[in-house]
C-alpha cells in the first residue's frame, strides 16, 4: 500500500512538471501567452463597416403609406445630389475600449483571466464606382484598414498588443429582390508594434457571399452564408501554414432604430476545417450594439460580444465575454 | 372567270377588313379600379363608356381614356412583338391622338416599353418629345409638364436638340415651345416607394427588376439629400420647395 502510495504521489509530480515544462516550452500550447492567430478579431466588425449603403429597405416597391402631406400620384419628390459616376471615398476612426473575460481565448491555465482591451481602428474604403446592369448593380470595393489592439490591466497579456493590416478587394452585386453576392478576396497581417511592426502572422483568404436583406419598416434585416478558405503564413508557428483552414459560415442581422438610437444584434456561426491537421470547429459569436448618432459624422455606442469555440481537438475551446464602449468618426466624400 | 375573279375580291376584302382577335387588338384595358371611362371623338354619338378589366379597346384614333376621382386604369399597349404600358393616376384624362401621340388633359400617366418609341405628348400649355425606352412619369402642370424618369435610357427633344437624361432626373417643360425649363434630381428609392402609379396597381411593371437597380445604383452615387420637397408649378413659374418638418422626413 505504501508503494502504491509512494508510486502515486511520484506519478503526481512526474505530470505536474511535464505540465509545466510544457507550458515553458512548447509556443502552441493553448495554456502559454500565444495569441490564437485564427481567432481574428474582427469576424463581425467587417459586417458593420461595410461602406455598401443598405438600399433594399427603401428600394423595395412596398406598399408602404404615403405621408398625408403629400398625395401626388408620382410619389414624394425629394431633390438630391448624386454622384455621376459613383466614385467615392469614405475614412472611418473608431476607437473603442473594453473588457474581456477571456483575451487570450483559452481553454482555462494561467491566461483565463480578464483584461482589457484598447482598439484603435482606421478604416479607408473606395467605393470604385457604380455601375447599373439593367435588373442589379454592381460596385467593387476596395479597403484599407489599420487596427492596433493594446491590452492592459494583467501583465500577462503584455506581449499581446498587436496591430492588424487589412486589405480586401470585393465586388458586389444587388439584386432587385434583395439579394446580394459579394466576392472578395482580403489580406491581413498581424504586426508586432513592439518588435518594429514584424509581421507575426499573415492570411490571404478569397471567400464568396450570398445575402438577403429584409425590410420591415423601420426594421431591417440581413442573413449571409458565405464560404472561403484561408491561406496562413505564421513564421513564428512551428508549422508555416498550419492555420490553413476552409472557413463557412452564416451571419444573421437587425437593425432597429429608435430616436437616434440604433439597436442591432449580429449573430454568426462558423464551421471551420483546418487542412492540416483533423480539427474541426465551430465559432458561434452574439453581438449585440446599441448606437447613438449625434451627428452623421459622430456616433456612440456600446456593446457587448460573446463568442465560443467547440473544436473537436482539446483544449482548443474557450468562450469570452467582451464588454464595452466606443466611438466612431465617419466622413464620405 | 368573272365570278372567281369576284369572289377572290369578296374574301379578300372581308379578310382585310376583318377585326383583330381580341387578343391581338391594339390595345387593352389590364387593370381598372374605382371610374374610367373611353370616350371616342365625336362626343353626340358616342357617350362615354365604363371600361372593364380585360377590355379590348378597338375603335380609331382619336380617343380619350379618362381616370375620375379616386380611380386609376392600365393598358397594354401593343408594339409589335411588345407591349407598352399605359398607366393613369386619379382624375386623370388622356386622349391617344396616333398611336404614340398623346395628349394630357390633366392629371398623371406612367409609360413603360422595353422598345425605342419616339412619344409626342401635348397639353393645353405645352408639348414636348420624348423617345428611347425605359419607365417614365409624367403630370400635367399650369405651365406645361414634369416628367420623371425612372429608369432606361431616354431623351426629351428642346429646339431640335435631343437632351439625355438619367434615372432620377425630373424635368419641368413648359410653354408652347417645350422648354426644358428645369431639370433636377429627385429620390428613387422615395419615389419607387411612394408613387401610386407604381404601387397602387396589382401587377410589378415588367421593368421592376431595372427600377430597383436604378435606384441602388442612385443610392450608391448620393452625395446629399435635401430637407425638401417638390411641389407643383405655380402659374407666376415659381417651383414649389416645401421644407419637410423632421417629424415627418421619410
Amino acid at each position: 500500500m505504501k508503494k502504491v502510495s509512494l508510486a502515486f504521489i511520484v506519478f503526481l509530480g512526474f505530470m505536474t512538471g511535464f505540465s509545466t515544462f510544457l507550458g515553458a516550452q512548447s509556443p502552441t500550447a493553448t495554456q502559454n501567452g500565444s495569441r490564437k492567430f485564427d481567432v481574428r478579431p474582427d469576424a463581425l466588425d467587417q459586417y458593420r463597416n461595410r461602406s455598401i449603403p443598405k438600399t433594399s429597405s427603401s428600394t423595395s416597391s412596398s406598399r408602404s403609406n404615403n405621408p398625408d402631406f403629400m398625395d401626388s400620384d408620382m410619389g414624394i419628390q425629394r431633390p438630391v445630389e448624386a454622384k455621376k459616376t459613383g466614385f467615392g471615398y469614405h475614412l472611418g476612426f473608431e476607437t473603442k475600449i473594453y473588457h474581456s473575460s477571456n483575451p487570450a481565448s483559452v481553454d482555462g491555465g494561467d491566461f483565463e483571466v480578464s483584461a482589457g482591451i484598447w482598439e484603435n481602428a482606421l478604416r479607408n474604403n473606395f467605393l470604385l464606382g457604380a455601375y447599373d446592369l439593367g435588373g442589379a448593380s454592381f460596385s467593387p470595393v476596395l479597403s484599407l484598414t489599420y487596427v492596433k489592439f493594446n491590452h492592459f490591466g494583467d501583465d500577462l497579456f503584455d506581449t499581446f498588443d498587436f496591430d492588424s493590416l487589412g486589405l480586401n478587394f470585393a465586388g458586389i452585386f444587388q439584386f432587385s429582390n434583395g439579394l446580394t453576392l459579394r466576392s472578395s478576396l482580403a489580406y491581413n497581417a498581424d504586426l508586432n508594434p513592439n518588435d518594429g511592426l514584424e509581421r507575426q502572422y499573415s492570411q490571404i483568404a478569397p471567400s464568396l457571399a450570398l445575402g438577403k436583406s429584409f425590410s420591415l419598416d423601420p426594421i431591417s434585416a440581413f442573413v449571409e452564408w458565405s464560404v472561403g478558405y484561408n491561406f496562413t503564413d505564421n513564421p513564428s508557428g512551428l508549422d508555416d501554414d498550419g492555420l490553413n483552414r476552409f472557413e463557412t459560415a452564416l451571419t444573421g442581422g437587425l437593425t432597429v432604430p429608435f430616436g437616434g438610437f440604433e439597436f442591432s444584434p449580429l449573430l454568426r456561426f462558423a464551421l471551420v476545417d483546418y487542412s492540416k491537421e483533423n480539427r474541426t470547429d465551430v465559432m458561434s459569436s452574439l453581438n449585440l450594439q446599441l448606437q447613438y448618432a449625434f451627428t452623421q459624422w459622430l456616433k456612440l455606442k456600446v456593446y457587448a460580444n460573446m463568442s465560443a469555440r467547440n473544436s473537436d481537438v482539446p483544449d482548443s475551446d474557450f468562450s469570452r465575454f467582451d464588454t464595452g464602449a466606443g466611438a466612431s468618426f465617419d466622413a464620405r466624400f | 372567270m368573272g365570278f372567281l375573279f369576284l369572289s377572290v375580291l369578296l374574301i379578300t376584302d372581308t379578310l382585310l377588313s376583318a377585326s383583330p382577335p381580341e387578343h391581338l387588338a391594339p390595345q387593352r384595358v389590364t387593370y381598372t379600379f374605382g371610374k374610367t371611362f373611353l370616350q371616342a371623338q365625336k362626343l353626340e354619338d358616342n357617350p362615354p363608356v365604363e371600361l372593364e378589366q380585360n377590355q379590348p379597346i378597338k375603335i380609331p384614333y382619336p380617343y380619350a381614356v379618362i381616370a375620375s376621382k379616386n380611380s386609376y386604369l392600365e393598358i397594354h399597349q401593343r408594339e409589335n412583338d411588345h407591349i407598352s404600358i399605359i398607366r393613369l393616376g386619379k382624375s386623370t384624362g388622356l386622349e391617344f391622338s396616333e398611336k404614340h401621340e398623346i395628349y394630357l388633359f390633366q392629371g398623371a400617366a406612367l409609360l413603360s416599353h422595353r422598345v425605342y418609341i419616339k412619344w409626342n405628348v401635348h397639353s393645353p400649355n405645352s408639348q414636348f418629345i420624348i423617345q428611347g425606352k425605359g419607365t417614365w412619369m409624367m403630370e400635367a402642370t399650369p405651365l406645361g409638364f414634369k416628367v420623371i424618369i425612372l429608369e432606361g435610357s431616354l431623351g426629351l427633344a428642346s429646339n431640335d436638340n435631343i437632351e439625355s437624361f438619367q434615372p432620377g432626373d425630373l424635368i419641368l417643360v413648359t410653354d408652347q415651345e417645350g422648354k426644358i425649363s428645369q431639370d433636377l434630381e429627385v429620390e428613387l428609392p422615395l419615389v419607387l416607394g411612394t408613387s401610386k402609379l407604381l404601387n397602387h396597381f396589382p401587377g410589378l411593371l415588367p421593368s421592376h427588376s431595372r427600377l430597383i437597380s436604378a435606384a441602388q445604383v442612385q443610392a450608391m452615387r448620393m452625395k446629399k439629400k435635401y430637407e425638401a420637397m417638390i411641389g407643383g408649378v405655380r402659374p407666376n413659374r415659381k417651383l414649389e420647395i416645401w421644407q419637410i418638418p423632421k417629424a415627418e422626413q421619410p
